[in-house]
């Protein structure tokens, strides 16, 4: 079996300073693999954001410290200096952000700004560049794109400013693209669109995506594998259909009963009483114990290991969860 | 853009007429007038009665507004009480050494204010912000006319380096064709005119572009941080695009737009603001016309001063509007979708 690309041990932030520093994300573990979609889910607040900024050291500085490992391509990540960094910044690994209206240059034409990532690492000049830039948006399916590439981010509507993000993110065809809730500004058939461009993306240039929501519709619709962050920690992580299947920790299930139209017994909505913990708020126990329905004496003094369980039929892939007393049936 | 531009010249008589109105009514709300002053100087009897007859203040309040209205509207500022020149002449003569002193001004802040600005805004929090954020506060605070007297002090007495009055020295034979000096220079081919002017226009250029620099810095600083936390800039970052192109040409870019208005403003302030720069300096600009002309109960001179100065004002904010409008893709386009 061959290494994946994206191999991530132990990472850590911490985020603040002094006092107010909080740990954000702790000790997560993943790995993600060419050719691959895996969704990052959880509620706000969950880490997710900063997990994913945390892979290219975006969050690092005065306020963000990172430990760990995050290995990309066989090459450690936290250890490069800051030319290999900006190197691997946009050719490795690119992100594509949330809200695109806010995430591109106000004053600067859209194709320049594509151009511009082919340009700083040296991959083309200028005229080049710009002409490769038409090129990506075509791909990303934005009509037009020679006029386009000209205007500004204003001129563009919410949907084609995101796919504008998209191709600005493949301009220097990174291996591994993370695009952080890049439908969430949208309505739902654009939704729909952007879900399914970067679904044929992926698969036409063999990259790996990770993709972060809050959203288990869109997570549904396009991913491999499923990883559920819940107060800064990895609580669960499995296949897609298992995971919507045959969820084990308790809080997957409730945000999948949540995410679903379904009502509960007494004829509501399922939610989720309370709200996620604050980082300085947790305890030793286990972190969604307080919400959680299925919660028993040693879940608020135990914190569960996030542990591999085997799972029949799944090829290989390995379903892992941390919880004391999972779920054991399958839902219906 | 045609139309914004047609609109706002259209309220510029409006804006014109109010400040008209205005300078009339302060003037004549003062104690004393100029034929008083005037006539006290001669012991005839009826020359003051001669004297108030001929400038017309015999008439009513009423009957004078009307006059000066009318002559208004036929851009005709009248004659000064005290010398008899025409208005006009008067401001030909002043305004463009007031031109001269805000252009000046205006380049000394707005090199220091962005300087500095830049400077502590590209590390902010760091030992060199902490001391420029004091400079700019201490600037700022300074009265102009002691930090003018404090320059006088330094420069001409104890150095002996600038001279401290005037614009040109008495004995520089100037026969002024536009009154700009660096104009005339090429047209009367006299560069001997510019060495002497520069040196007379340091020290109230430094006077009032230091002072208001401290502003423009704390504006600069802060532009340049907020857009360096925009997430247009992060982008930037995750492109992989270096650090100091990062800055100059995407921070930079995007905070000279606000910028850009402060300067104008501060441009139309310095052409009114520069009175005291210009009493100081024994600068004879506009600035100094109006206010010996308020001061000698000069209606028709101070008025005249007053007006120009305010329409100037007005059509620089215009300029720098549109130069905005210019300069932000969002608006330039008309904005939104």
């Amino acid at each position: 079996m061959t290494t994946p690309l994206l191999q991530v041990r132990g990472l850590t932030a911490r985020l603040g300073t002094g006092a107010a520093q909080v740990t954000a994300v702790s000790d997560l573990g993943f790995d993600v693999g060419r050719g691959e979609i895996l969704a990052i889910v959880g509620e706000s607040g969950s880490g997710k954001t900063t997990a994913a900024m945390a892979l290219s050291r975006l969050n690092e500085g005065p306020g963000g410290q990172l430990s760990g490992q995050v290995l990309f391509d066989g090459v450690d990540v936290l250890s490069l200096n800051r030319r290999a960094l900006r190197t691997l910044r946009g050719q490795g690994i690119a992100m594509v952000f949330q809200d695109a209206r806010a995430a591109l240059n106000p004053c600067e034409r859209v194709g320049d700004q594509i151009a511009e990532a082919m340009v700083v690492h040296g991959a083309r000049r200028w005229t080049q560049a710009r002409r490769q830039a038409v090129a990506l948006l075509a791909e990303v399916g934005l009509p037009e794109p020679e006029r386009r590439a000209t205007l500004f981010p204003h001129e563009l509507s919410g949907g084609q400013m995101q796919r504008a993000m998209i191709a600005l993110g493949l301009a220097c065809d990174p291996g591994l693209l993370i695009a952080d809730e890049p439908t969430t500004a949208l309505d739902v058939t654009v939704q729909a669109q952007v879900l399914a461009l970067l679904k044929s993306v992926v698969a036409r240039r063999n990259m790996a995506l990770i993709l972060i929501t809050h959203d288990l519709g869109v997570v549904a619709s396009i991913a491999d594998r499923v990883l559920v962050m819940y107060a800064g920690r990895i609580v669960e992580e499995a296949e897609v259909g298992r995971f919507f299947a045959a969820p084990r920790h308790p809080y997957s299930r409730d945000m999948i009963r949540a995410a679903s139209i379904a009502l509960d017994a007494s004829g509501r909505l399922a939610t989720i009483p309370g709200r996620p913990p604050r980082p300085q708020d947790i305890g030793d126990g286990c972190a969604y114990a307080p919400r959680c329905a299925q919660r028993q004496a040693d879940c608020t003094t135990l914190r569960p290991a996030l542990t591999v369980h085997p799972t029949a039929g799944d090829a290989g892939l390995p379903h892992r969860f941390a919880c004391l007393h999972p779920i054991a049936e399958a839902l219906s | 853009m045609t139309q914004e531009i047609v609109k706002r010249l259209l309220f510029l008589p409006v804006t014109v007429f109010f400040v008209a109105t205005l300078v009339f009514l302060a003037l004549r709300a003062l104690p004393g007038s100029s034929a008083e002053l005037l006539g006290s100087q001669f012991s005839t009897a009826g020359l003051k009665e001669q004297l108030i007859a001929d400038l017309g203040l015999d008439k009513s309040i009423w009957q004078q507004y009307g006059i000066f209205i009318r002559e208004l509207l036929n851009f005709d500022l009248g004659r000064s009480f005290m010398t008899g020149k025409d208005i006009s002449t008067m401001v030909a003569e002043t305004l463009p050494i007031t031109i001269e002193l805000a252009v000046a001004s205006l380049i000394v802040m707005t090199i220091t204010g962005i300087g500095m600005g830049v400077l502590a805004g590209a590390f902010p929090g760091s030992a060199a912000d902490g001391l420029l954020r004091t400079l700019a506060v201490l600037l700022f605070s300074l009265p102009w006319f002691w930090f003018g007297i404090v320059l006088i002090i330094v420069f001409s007495l104890w150095l002996g380096w600038l001279p401290a009055f005037g614009r040109l020295p008495p004995t520089l034979e100037y026969q002024a064709v536009t009154n700009f000096v660096l104009i005339d220079a090429v047209i009367l081919g006299r560069p001997d005119l510019i060495g002497p002017w520069l040196l007379h226009i340091t020290l109230p250029a430094l006077t009032v572009g230091l002072t208001t620099s401290g502003a423009l810095m704390r504006l600069v600083r802060v532009g340049v941080i907020e857009t360096g936390q925009t997430d247009y800039i992060r982008t930037a970052r995750m492109k992989g695009v270096p650090a100091g192109r990062v800055f100059f040409r995407h921070i930079l870019r995007n905070a000279a737009l606000g910028i850009l208005t402060v300067i104008g403003v501060q441009f139309g302030a310095m052409l009114g603001g520069s009175v005291i720069a210009e009493v100081v300096f024994g600068y004879p600009g506009i600035g100094r016309m109006t206010v010996d002309a308020v001061l000698t109960r000069d209606y028709a001179a101070a008025q005249g001063g007053a007006i120009v100065i305010a329409t100037l004002y007005v059509l620089i904010n215009l300029v720098t509007d549109l130069s905005y409008r210019w300069a932000d893709p969002r608006l330039r386009r008309g904005g939104g979708q």
